[in-house]
């Protein structure tokens, strides 16, 4: 691949990479981290795309895989979960954000491809690499959290 | 979608340009690419190893020693209504069980396995505790099953996503269902695929299970459906060589196996530390004994390893592949090979440190490892 291919796919799609890496990660730093380590798999990879979608999932797929790497490695596990750079200016306790951020990776990651990418649940499994039962399950879990963690705060739907 | 919601993952954006993460992406590729020249495969033994990995988290010090607590490593697992607990598994992510029956539930034990070749091992109980025994579908159902049909495992395939159905038959060793002492259902299967099984989704379906008693008739047993659906991921071997030594005391006893110089002993890496789930052996030996053996699905064979205090580390769920032979240069020269997959026997993870393993004791017969 050129460098002015991977530029043009950087344009693309890094924004959506970082956001699923964000979705899984809960932390800016990591999640550019692993934006970074996915462009430069897509870069040194030698396989051959049909179509620029094939890229995005392909991409979003290998961002899922190093996500679940890095939560899985033993070195993450040690630091503190809490993110601490989110540029906002301030967390309402039980607000959409506080919320999201503390569903799991899995939960978040899904409601994220679904109702903001637009992907469908068979898309979702592929790019999950799970079968599109866990995907309705966890999509629906994760509907019911939120909703519990809503209801629960002081932030009104 | 709802407003908020779309403001809040518009709002996640990265806090670099495109073109900084350009320069950062390329420095990252070149940098990768110097590094492959210079990696070198013969990576020095570390201490501590852990006889099984749970999703691939390190062991946590160099020399670490005794049980492990398994409840930090559960944080990105889910079941469908059970909680894994204390139970074994390796190298796997994403693990959903669903049942069709809120009676019934399954403990994963285990899945450990290289690249191409899983093992897994669970069991079928009832939430309330009593045996299930005591509700197959069949009263006069025998306590002895031999046979069990129709469970398939399937493997996405990750170019096409074709599912490659692996439905083993009876006594083809990929699967074994057994009646427990407490009265669950035990089942033990094999997957061997052609491709690296690396993160590719596999998912593992009941239905449809019956018997077959000694006279042939077969029962409906286990009405209720399952899917466990899960994500493997090998981790990657570290090169580690320790030769089978041929002594006169053992090279005829057993007339299976016969050790030459080539052993090796692979542990597997995990972030950093050395977990020791898979061995392989790899025996030459030239004489007379020509017949070949095949050492597949050895699950009665005893295994221990022998660390150089005489401490017996004993295997507890294995699988083996087979022996070949050849010729060279007018010699029969047969080599064996097997991969070992194991657990120790308390089911619990020791960590130990592999560089003490001094010998391997396979039926009785002691091979020492130099």
């Amino acid at each position: 691949m050129s460098e002015q291919e991977l530029n043009e796919y950087i344009t693309l799609y890094r924004t959506t990479v970082f956001k699923v890496a964000f979705n899984y990660l809960k932390n800016y730093e990591d999640a550019e981290d692993i934006s970074q380590d996915a462009f430069v798999k897509l870069y040194t990879c030698e396989k051959q795309f049909a179509d620029s979608e094939n890229v995005k999932a392909w991409l979003i797929r290998v961002t899922i895989n190093l996500c679940k790497n890095l939560l899985r490695s033993s070195w993450h596990k040690a630091r503190s979960e809490l993110p601490q750079d989110i540029p906002f200016n301030a967390i309402e306790e039980n607000g959409i954000h506080d919320c999201i951020q503390r569903l799991s990776p899995d939960y978040s990651a899904m409601i994220y491809l679904f109702y903001y990418e637009g992907y469908s649940i068979k898309d979702i499994a592929k790019l999950c690499g799970i079968s599109s039962v866990a995907v309705r399950t966890r999509l629906s879990r994760g509907r019911a959290k939120l909703k519990e963690m809503l209801e629960g705060g002081k932030h009104n739907e | 979608m709802n407003k908020e919601y779309k403001d809040y993952f518009n709002s996640i954006v990265p806090a670099t340009g495109d073109s900084e993460f350009l320069d950062r992406v390329l420095r990252k590729a070149e940098a990768m690419e110097n590094n492959k020249k210079r990696i070198n495969f013969k990576k020095p033994l570390i201490a501590a190893c852990a006889a099984v990995v749970a999703l691939g988290v390190g062991v946590s010090a160099a020399a670490a020693t005794g049980l492990i607590d398994f409840d930090k490593f559960f944080n990105n697992i889910f079941t469908a209504d059970n909680e894994m607990g204390s139970t074994l598994v390796a190298n796997v992510d994403d693990i959903y069980i669903e049942i069709s029956d809120n009676d019934y539930d399954l403990n994963l034990n285990a899945i450990i396995g290289d690249g191409k070749n899983m093992f897994g091992s669970f069991e079928i109980v009832r939430k309330d505790g009593t045996p299930v025994t005591d509700h197959l579908m069949n009263s006069v159902a025998p306590t002895g099953m031999r046979a069990v049909e129709e469970w398939c495992g399937l493997l996405a395939n990750n170019s096409s996503d074709k599912l490659n159905k692996v439905r083993p038959t009876l006594d083809s060793g990929k699967i074994h269902y057994s009646i427990n002492d407490a009265g669950n259902i035990d089942v033990h299967f094999e997957v061997e695929a052609v491709y690296e099984l690396n993160e590719i989704p596999v998912v593992v379906t009941f239905q449809n299970l019956y018997c077959i008693d000694e006279n042939g008739s077969t029962y409906p047993v286990f009405p209720v459906d399952a899917w466990i659906d899960f994500t493997y991921t090998p981790t990657p071997n570290a090169q580690v060589t320790k030769n089978v030594v041929i002594t006169e005391n053992n090279k005829n006893k057993l007339n299976l196996l016969k050790a030459s110089d080539g052993g090796t002993l692979h542990p597997e890496l995990i972030d950093g530390s050395i977990g020791c789930m898979s061995a392989i052996f790899n025996v030459q030996y030239t004489d007379a004994f020509a017949a070949k053996r095949t050492l597949s699905h050895r699950e009665d064979c005893d295994i221990k390893l022998i660390k150089s205090d005489g401490t017996e580390i004993a295997i507890n769920f294995k699988q083996m592949t087979a022996m070949s032979s050849k010729e060279t240069n007018g010699t029969i020269v047969n080599d064996m090979t097997f991969k070992l997959f194991f657990m120790t026997e308390d089911n619990v993870r020791t960590a130990f440190d592999i560089t003490e393993i001094s010998a391997i004791s396979i039926d009785g017969i002691v091979f020492d490892l130099v």
